[in-house]
């Protein structure tokens, strides 16, 4: 039973591969992480999966529905996905933003309804945003921020969330939060969730399986323990890579190993 | 911890919507009232009751003031309400869409692209009704759809169209019609020539016909543009994201240009080139009360009928018996008023 | 909206300097001696458009006309051979269209002016005055008569100017005798109709001050706008109230725009069809042909008499 299947998937563009047969599957219910190096295809991927973009040849499927031949609307329904940058324009509320992650259910001349309303509410308290609703969305520090397009994106109520590097951008406390909010996302709603991310060790904490794609290849898919290695991990990124596990719960860390 | 509720906030909204269409009907009423020749309001009311087959008229009426009041005041009136909220719902919406406050009718090139057409029509033999049909309008609104469509597709790579690309692109696009249209002008046959003077833009000879050659055209689209404020909302996220939030990124862009680009056009057709209120409605609705495009866009549209409306009321009025061209009037009155709103605002971002 | 105001003041600059007269009410003064001789005595002194003296120091040969009415003059005087250039819209008489062209009152070509080599360039307004001096070339700036005695009295400058003397005179008195002669013609006529001059189809119109206007007041033609100076544009209310009894139409399809305009029905002369269309030219170039208008006019004023 398997949510997302990704089924040799090439991506050509301008006369290069930036995804060359990749296959993957995804379960229900589990944190997948995509690592990689820039470059490596891991946006590519995101928006593969979002159904933003075609693969110019294989299939993929969310629920066992070709994510291309949805409409925008049943797209919307099905898969969340939060940007590695969202876009905004400023001025617009909170509430404005987070509400509008119920537009996939609703028509095009149909209001919201008090559910809506308490989707909506339920999602920005869940990543604690509920206090910001009447804040202006650039008056926020870019942990909130992340957190407002989190909550929009729970709004959406899919049974599949897309993160692309929701971290990049964020200092440690901030990163830590978000990946603790989107890990209880994960564990009370049974959402599945796809996630590029630039952290191993992040990566190597929070998610079930892993897969470590270089230059639009899969290298090498798993768990954590398995798909961080030192030989594996150095030879991709260019650099001298240790693990240590974590004092705490002894999941892989990876750190580079300095030259002095 | 206090949160407001979407429906309080959706209400008080819609009660400014409404007061502001009271407001544009209040002085539509009253402007009737006023005109370069003075007639008594008693009679003004009279001569709209005769014509409304509710009463005859009196006897004491003189024809002059029936003709003025009905063939002359009151198409006026509406054209200028019309025309007032066509082009500023065409700001809002392009400013949305294109996601730049610059934008406009003008500045995208669209309003001198329907020029262009319009006055291709006029210096060839083209008829300007034909079968009912208004090919002075459509041709206005070929003319505008080529100028936005020329600067989309200069300004688009791959799936992204770049904005500051998109506003120069039209700057040479609605230069370029501009020239065109001056070189089919001073080239035109002498005996055309006065019939170009429509294109500098006036309310002074609308009649019936002309409003009632385009109007159903205006309420189709214009009620259109009104549902999309939710969708308009969604796309400032990026059409990436909107498309992930369910919306049909294309569709949209195709039905809102294609809209407001006929609202131009149609506009254009029958008044000529009035300036600013594109630009200055929309950006005072934002000002004053945020960027929601489901409360700006009929906004914009209701100040910006109110405000050509009272231009239109200056214009032929305050030099009477002479006339001032209106878009004079709307730069006189709107740029300070519209200087005084940005520096009100000047710590908030536009 | 900015390059369409500046189309605007080019239109309405279009009708007002090319079509109509010019609104000014200095006149120029011939300064020379008129004397009954044939010949002019060189070098002539005249006082210009700024109150200067300007010399010739021989009569012009060359002269570049960037006026339509100095043009009119000079071929009614054939002199014709001495006009080197003229501007881009002169078209009367139709011989004209042979000579070459410099330019329009808002873009002169300069190079071209230069090559020509001329020993006189007349102009009405003053705008290049200084970009001519500049070049050397000799510059005579008047501006155009406002009234039909300046006229007949430009009439007879441009024959001292030219050294035809007689000729000048000639038709300059000619021009006054068909004036008087059209107004003791209707010299009976006591009812005063009101006329509406109609200048293009967004209601554009002459006022007092005007030659139009001069010429309405000498056929007893009360033109309803004698409340506004010079051109302007006029509201449609203003049509209808004052109710005009004769339409004055100087472009073509004035007659069926007028009488197509819904908001017009009312007005008399809509109704009685009393719409004359004329070429604007006869009521505006400041030159011989005005007679022509006056004429055209009055016969469509008062048939009645014309007819006997």
């Amino acid at each position: 039973m398997n949510k997302i299947q990704i089924q040799d998937v090439n991506v050509v563009l301008n006369g290069s591969d930036i995804v060359n047969n990749i296959s993957l599957e995804i379960k229900k219910g589990e944190i997948f992480g995509v690592i990689g190096p820039n470059g490596s295809g891991k946006t590519t991927l995101v928006r593969l999966l979002s159904g933003l973009l075609n693969p110019n040849s294989g299939q993929i499927n969310v629920n066992d529905s070709s994510i291309s031949n949805l409409s925008a609307k049943e797209r919307g329904k099905l898969v969340a996905v939060v940007s590695q940058n969202p876009e905004y324009s400023p001025g617009f509320k909170v509430w404005d933003i987070v509400i509008s992650g119920r537009n996939p259910h609703l028509g095009m001349i149909q209001r919201e309804s008090i559910r809506d309303v308490m989707v909506a509410k339920n999602a920005m308290e869940r990543v604690d945003v509920l206090h910001l609703s009447d804040r202006s969305i650039e008056t926020l520090s870019g942990g909130e921020r992340q957190r407002v397009f989190l909550a929009r994106a729970l709004t959406q109520e899919s049974s599949v969330l897309i993160l692309d590097e929701p971290t990049s951008n964020l200092d440690i406390g901030y990163q830590i939060s978000i990946m603790e909010y989107i890990k209880e996302i994960n564990q009370n709603s049974e959402i599945t969730v796809f996630i590029a991310i630039h952290d191993l060790s992040v990566a190597g904490h929070y998610c079930d399986r892993i897969a470590l794609i270089n230059c639009g290849e899969v290298i090498n898919i798993g768990t954590p323990e398995k798909v961080l290695n030192e030989e594996t991990l150095s030879m991709i990124y260019g650099t001298n890579i240790i693990i240590v596990p974590h004092p705490n719960d002894a999941s892989p860390m990876v750190v580079p190993k300095f030259n002095n | 911890m206090v949160v407001k509720f979407q429906n309080s906030y959706r209400l008080g909204n819609t009660t400014i919507i409404i007061f502001f269409v009271g407001i544009l009907l209040l002085f539509s009423i009253l402007a009737v009232g006023f005109g370069s020749v003075q007639i008594p309001p008693m009679s003004v009311v009279q001569i709209i009751i005769s014509k409304l087959q509710i009463s005859s008229l009196d006897q004491g009426i003189p024809n002059s003031w029936v003709t003025i009041v009905w063939d002359i005041r009151i198409p006026r009136i509406i054209a200028a309400v019309i025309a007032g909220y066509s082009l500023a719902v065409s700001g809002a919406v392009y400013q949305g869409l294109f996601r730049n406050p610059l934008a406009d009718p003008y500045l995208i090139g669209v309003a001198s692209g329907a020029g262009l057409g319009a006055t291709i029509v006029l210096v060839t033999d083209v008829p300007v009704i034909w079968f009912g049909a208004p090919i002075l309008s459509i041709a206005a609104f070929i003319g505008g759809s080529g100028a936005v469509l020329c600067g989309y597709l200069i300004s688009r790579t791959g799936n992204r169209v770049s904005l500051g690309t998109l506003i120069l692109a039209g700057v040479a696009v609605g230069s370029f019609s501009g020239a065109m249209t001056y070189f089919l002008m001073i080239n035109a046959d002498p005996d055309v020539k006065p019939l170009l003077a429509w294109l500098m833009g006036g309310l002074s000879g609308i009649e019936w016909d002309d409003i009632l050659m385009i109007i159903p055209y205006i309420l189709i689209f214009a009620s259109i543009v009104l549902f999309y404020g939710r969708t308009l909302n969604i796309l400032q996220f990026g059409e990436q994201d909107a498309s992930s939030l369910g919306v049909d990124v294309e569709r949209t862009k195709i039905i809102l240009i294609l809209s407001a680009t006929i609202l131009t056009s149609f506009v254009v057709s029958i008044s000529g080139l009035i300036g600013f209120i594109g630009l200055v409605a929309p950006h005072i609705i934002r000002l004053l009360w945020g960027p929601d495009n489901r409360f700006l866009i009929p906004m914009a549209g209701i100040m910006g009928a109110i405000f050509l409306l009272i231009a239109d009321l200056f214009a032929r009025t305050i030099a009477s018996p002479a006339e001032i061209p209106v878009g004079l009037v709307t730069a006189f009155l709107g740029a300070p008023f519209f200087l005084y709103i940005l520096f009100r605002n000047r710590y908030q971002v536009i | 909206m900015k390059k369409f105001s500046i189309l605007t003041l080019y239109l309405v600059s279009f009708l007002v300097i090319f079509g109509c007269s010019n609104v000014s009410d200095s006149e120029s003064k011939v300064d020379a001696e008129l004397t009954d001789s044939v010949s002019t005595t060189f070098p002539l002194d005249i006082i210009d458009g700024y109150g200067k003296t300007f010399t010739f120091e021989k009569s012009p040969e060359r002269i570049i006309v960037i006026d339509s009415a100095a043009v009119e003059i000079l071929y009614d005087l054939g002199a014709e051979d001495r006009i080197l250039a003229t501007h881009d819209f002169v078209n009367y008489p139709p011989l004209v269209t042979e000579v070459p062209r410099i330019g329009n009152a808002f873009a002169l070509n300069y190079e071209k002016i230069v090559s020509l080599e001329p020993d006189l360039i007349y102009i009405f307004f003053d705008g290049p005055y200084e970009d001519l001096v500049a070049l050397d070339i000799p510059v005579l700036y008047i501006e155009s008569p406002t009234t039909l005695e300046g006229v007949a009295e430009r009439i007879k400058l441009w024959g001292t100017i030219i050294n035809k003397k007689n000729a000048g005179e000639k038709s300059s008195n000619d021009f006054l005798q068909s004036l008087s002669k059209i107004e003791s013609k209707i010299s009976d006529v006591e009812s005063f109709p009101s006329v509406y001059h109609d200048v293009s189809p967004d209601w554009w119109t002459s006022g007092s001050g005007t030659l139009a206007y001069e010429m309405f007041d000498r056929l007893k033609a009360r033109n309803i706008f004698d409340d506004i100076e010079g051109w302007s544009q006029v509201s449609v209310e203003q049509i209808v109230d004052r109710n005009p009894q004769f339409v004055l139409s100087v472009y073509p399809e004035g007659r069926e725009m007028l009488l197509t305009t819904e908001a017009l029905r009312s007005v008399d002369a809509i109704r009685n069809q009393k719409i004359l269309t004329i070429e604007g030219d006869l009521i505006a170039i400041e030159g011989p042909r005005l007679i022509n208008g006056m004429t055209t006019i009055a016969e469509f004023l008062y048939p009645d008499i014309y007819r006997e």
